[in-house]
């Protein structure tokens, strides 16, 4: 019997410690040598456009953020685009907001109704979609901050790498409202800065809901967005991926789309179950068995099962490490036990060297404050996580795949005349 | 119907063969890429192997302290403890489970001649490592095919080198590791995990032998002046981190055997580390004539003073080049360690020699470059040729031909003719796991420097009842401890001494061998 346990806890202890080693390789990855950084900036630079775009910002009750949003996407540098605005048939005030940034700018805005029933994103897509008429179709969400020559390096890297999706970042700005916020920060600086460049590397490649860009043709020809999908960006990024497509990934703190985190923790519980929940779905789906080869598909089902692994290691760890000092383990099992700390002390390092990383890039400095918030947040934010991963199982398993939004009050933006990009940290007059 | 196939008739129709050129196997293609080098580099580390591996078992003779390491690796291996009496935390015990590993891999303790012979083997295999990592170390460090190939030579045919190298030293398996360390640290592409797996091969030589971490500094200095500035931030992050946890492991060892503060009765690492750096008795000055500390040196500078002088020489002149300041400092800092007082352990010279052999090929490569720098060059070069042919071949002849290790193989025979089973030994721990693996149960062999220090060895405070005891060098030396003040620690090893007679002496001068038989008088108190 103490063989048994013993055993598993060796066990769990060896997989614990696999997956955050594998977190903390995929968050270093950009990082892993001067050329891989080098590598992860818009390295085309800005070259003369030669596509056109369509720019799909679908929208619901976004009424407080939608008009500035709109009115930056129409004034991007580049010859020839067009903001395709989609609103819902039961959402008037956002409608009308729509229709107030057309008649502002006739020539590059259009408003798309959408009448499909439930509402969601993807439905809201596809129905835009035969309206587009650009070669490239590019997505925002309501509360984006668009950096305006964006669409020029976009356009320079499709031509000069020949891709067919290229991902830009995006990042959370406000990083000091609340005492996870500094985490959520983080999690996206990581993510778009390096993560998603081992995936493009390595073929298999969840999509991000914005600033990301796929050519019509391929778009159309693979059948749009996947309309029940909770997480309809994962769910192009898997399909795309096994169809071979090329995805080229992009971040420069210059140009990442800004945004703000969700305004409250029920909010962003939402937010993230319902990204957990679209990862189960895709997983479900099994669009990914036909990738080519064995470790791509070993790849999928690791990357596709992560939020999970990582919230059960999270967990566990502790407990693991408190079984230890309270049964009677042998001493080389209870060190054992003790390994998967230290793939998860590195994370915390990086992360800590990563605020000081993030803070710079953003024309800020990082204080004590935000190394405390992130160090004594770190494992509430664990547990967090180990809630959003199991109520998005819970709710897998009800079937509940409707479509839980989260509210934009734009408490990234400055309240000054003329929104500046590359200062924007602290919320002004933020409330929660 | 034809069974041949047909043959295509119009050769512009014929399809070319397919490019015989397929994708090279990535090591076939490293091989072929550096091919110069690798024919410059095997026959120097096959070189090595050889002058290390001729004679290696009969010289130098086995000592105390490489017995100690295989008794440890045995207990690992048959006992699962770590350690043959109670361990406490003279040193982490990643050493000897690298040897425990070795020959539980090998079966080693089965097949060798004697257990120290089973544990040299793995020295060669240790030596021949930190000899190709020396090679790529040069290498990175910009120095030319035939200077790299001065300092492995210098470092391979060294009678101080050849001496120490051989015997079962925790030195030996932990400079590999620094090596191996230092080699990483220097590397510029994938830094990251190159950094990484520095910090891990440091952490691995300071678990191995602690002092080792004097190496710290220069290792952190290498690595912060090859980072590209870009990644640096967190190429550096994780390998401090990474190398702070994985020595934490030996704190977290003490704290689940819950010997980490002192208690009752309970060894403890803390005081372990305080015995070493604070109440550990001193061997005196090396500028004291007669103190340990001074009779170690001598017996370094005899066996090899070209190389330490060279390397000393070249230390302070290469402190001016930026590439090497870190090795330069490195070298200058160990030797200082030399001056201090405190206890100097005979075989810390080991952590020297790499970069005694590198330094002076690296002032080689700074010194040819300059025209004015040449005469002196000359001079020196000249002169250390001179010391070298005259001083080397002899040491290096006795090292590979002289059996200085007959007089411990003669004794532990006649041991095992003449002394029963039920009877009690005290040994040099050079013959300890030959005699428990010949079959003398573990409580009747007792390594005499715990007779007195371990108090699980006298049970209700009575001394116990020995019949035979082996003097060999190391217990020469300890008998002559107190000898002239009349106090020692070793109390009961001086009792059994002064009442027992000689009934067997092999081998003369050092590496003399006795067996003493006890007499009744001397027995218990």
């Amino acid at each position: 019997m103490m063989l048994l346990g013993n055993a598993l806890l060796a066990v769990v202890s060896v997989a614990m410690t696999v997956v955050s080693a594998t977190t903390l390789w995929w968050m270093l990855h950009a990082w892993s040598s001067a050329a891989s950084l080098a590598s992860t900036r818009f390295t085309a630079g800005c070259r003369r456009p030669s596509l056109t775009f369509s720019l799909l910002v679908p929208a619901r009750h976004e009424q407080a953020v939608l008009a500035e949003t709109l009115d930056r996407l129409a004034t991007l540098d580049h010859p020839d685009f067009e903001v395709i605005a989609i609103v819902g048939d039961d959402d008037p005030e956002t409608a009308a907001i729509a229709q107030a940034a057309a008649e502002r700018h006739p020539t590059a805005v259009r408003v798309v109704v959408d009448s499909s029933v439930p509402k969601s994103k993807p439905r809201a897509m596809n129905t835009a979609l035969p309206h587009c008429r650009g070669d490239v179709v590019g997505v925002f969400d309501a509360e984006d901050e668009v950096h305006p020559d964006l669409l020029r390096y976009v356009d320079s890297t499709f031509t000069a790498s020949g891709a067919d999706v290229v991902q830009g970042g995006v990042q959370l700005m406000n990083f000091r409202s609340n005492w996870w916020a500094v985490r959520n920060c983080l999690e996206y600086w990581f993510w778009f800065s390096s993560r998603m460049h081992f995936h493009a590397g390595a073929r298999f490649i969840p999509l991000g809901g914005n600033t990301v860009f796929v050519r019509a043709s391929l778009l159309r020809s693979s059948g749009g967005w996947e309309d029940h999908c909770l997480a309809e960006d994962c769910e192009l990024g898997v399909r795309l991926s096994t169809a071979g497509a090329k995805v080229v990934v992009c971040y420069d703190p210059e140009l990442v789309t800004r945004e703000e985190t969700p305004g409250s923790l029920s909010d962003w519980l939402k937010q993230r179950c319902r990204w957990n929940q679209g990862f189960l779905q895709v997983y479900a789906k099994g669009e990914w068995r036909d990738l080519p080869t064995r470790q791509q598909r070993t790849l999928a089902r690791y990357t596709l099962a992560m939020p999970f692994l990582q919230a059960f290691t999270g967990v566990m760890i502790p407990i693991s490490i408190a079984l230890m000092f309270v049964a009677d383990v042998p001493v080389p099992i209870a060190l054992l036990s003790l390994a998967p700390l230290v793939p998860t002390i590195l994370v915390l390092v990086v992360e800590i060297t990563g605020v000081g990383d993030f803070a710079r890039a953003y024309g800020s400095r990082a204080r004590v404050g935000d190394y405390l918030r992130l160090i004594v947040g770190a494992i509430p934010y664990q547990i967090l996580l180990a809630i959003a991963a199991m109520r998005a199982v819970a709710r897998h398993r009800r079937g509940d795949v409707n479509w839980e939004k989260t509210a934009h009050s734009g408490a990234h933006r400055v309240r000054t005349a003329e929104p500046a990009p590359g200062r924007v940290l602290e919320p002004v007059g933020a409330t929660r | 119907m034809t069974l041949l196939l047909d043959r295509p008739t119009n050769d512009a129709q014929r399809q070319p063969p397919p490019s015989l050129h397929r994708r090279r196997a990535p090591w076939r293609q490293w091989l072929a890429d550096h091919r110069v080098s690798v024919m410059w580099a095997t026959p120097l580390v096959l070189l090595s192997g050889v002058i290390h591996a001729w004679g290696m078992h009969r010289a130098p003779q086995r000592v105390d302290d490489e017995g100690t390491y295989m008794a440890q690796a045995y207990a690992v291996q048959h006992f699962g403890e770590l350690a043959h009496y109670t361990y406490w935390y003279d040193h982490p015990p990643l050493g000897w489970l690298q040897i425990a590993a070795w020959t539980t891999t090998t079966g080693g303790f089965d097949r060798a001649a004697n257990a120290i012979a089973a544990g040299r083997e793995l020295m060669l295999l240790a030596h021949l490592v930190t000899t190709a990592l020396l090679w790529v170390l040069a290498r990175q460090l910009r120095l030319s095919r035939p200077l790299a190939a001065v300092a492995v030579v210098a470092y391979a045919l060294s009678p101080l080198g050849l001496y120490f190298h051989r015997m079962v030293y925790l030195d030996n398996i932990a400079v590999a590791w620094t090596v191996a360390a230092f080699t990483l640290a220097t590397v510029r592409h994938r830094q990251l995990l190159a950094f990484a797996g520095g910090a891990v091969c440091f952490a691995a030589a300071v678990l191995t032998k602690e002092t080792f971490v004097l190496l710290l500094p220069p290792l952190a200095w290498v690595m912060w002046r090859t980072a590209h500035p870009e990644t640096r931030r967190y190429t550096l992050a994780v390998a401090s981190t990474l190398f702070v946890l994985l020595c934490s492991g030996y704190l977290a060892l003490a704290l689940l055997k819950r010997e980490l503060i002192p208690s009752p009765d309970r060894v403890s690492l803390f005081e372990a580390v305080k015995y070493q750096l604070v109440d550990r008795p001193g061997s005196g000055s090396i500028f004291t004539e007669h103190s340990a500390a001074s009779d170690i040196f001598t017996m370094w500078f005899g066996l090899d003073p070209v190389l330490l002088i060279a390397g000393s020489v070249s230390a302070v002149a290469l402190l001016l080049v930026r590439r090497m300041r870190p090795f330069a400092v490195a070298y200058l800092m160990l030797a200082l360690m030399l001056v201090r007082p405190g206890y100097l352990p005979i075989p810390y010279v080991v952590v020297m020699l790499p970069f005694a052999a590198l330094l002076p090929a690296a002032a080689l490569h700074e010194g040819l470059r300059y025209r004015w720098l040449q005469p002196a060059v000359a001079v020196a070069v000249a002169v250390a040729a001179v010391m070298l042919a005259t001083l080397w071949p002899p040491r290096i002849e006795q090292l590979t031909k002289v059996d200085a290790d007959r007089p411990m193989a003669q004794a532990k025979t006649w041991i095992t003719g003449n002394v029963q089973r039920d009877q009690r030994i005290l040994v040099d721990d050079a013959l300890w796991v030959d005699l428990v693996s010949a079959g003398y149960p573990r409580r009747n062999v007792v390594w005499y420097f715990k007779a007195d220090t371990d108090p699980a060895l006298s049970p209700g405070g009575r001394d116990p009842r020995y019949d035979y005891m082996m003097v060999s060098r190391a217990v020469r030396g300890t008998l002559a401890i107190g000898a002239e003040t009349g106090r020692t620690p070793y109390r009961q090893v001086l009792e059994a001494y002064q009442h027992s007679v000689l009934v067997a002496s092999y081998g003369d001068g050092a590496d003399r061998v006795d067996i003493r038989r006890i007499e009744d008088e001397g027995r218990g108190s």
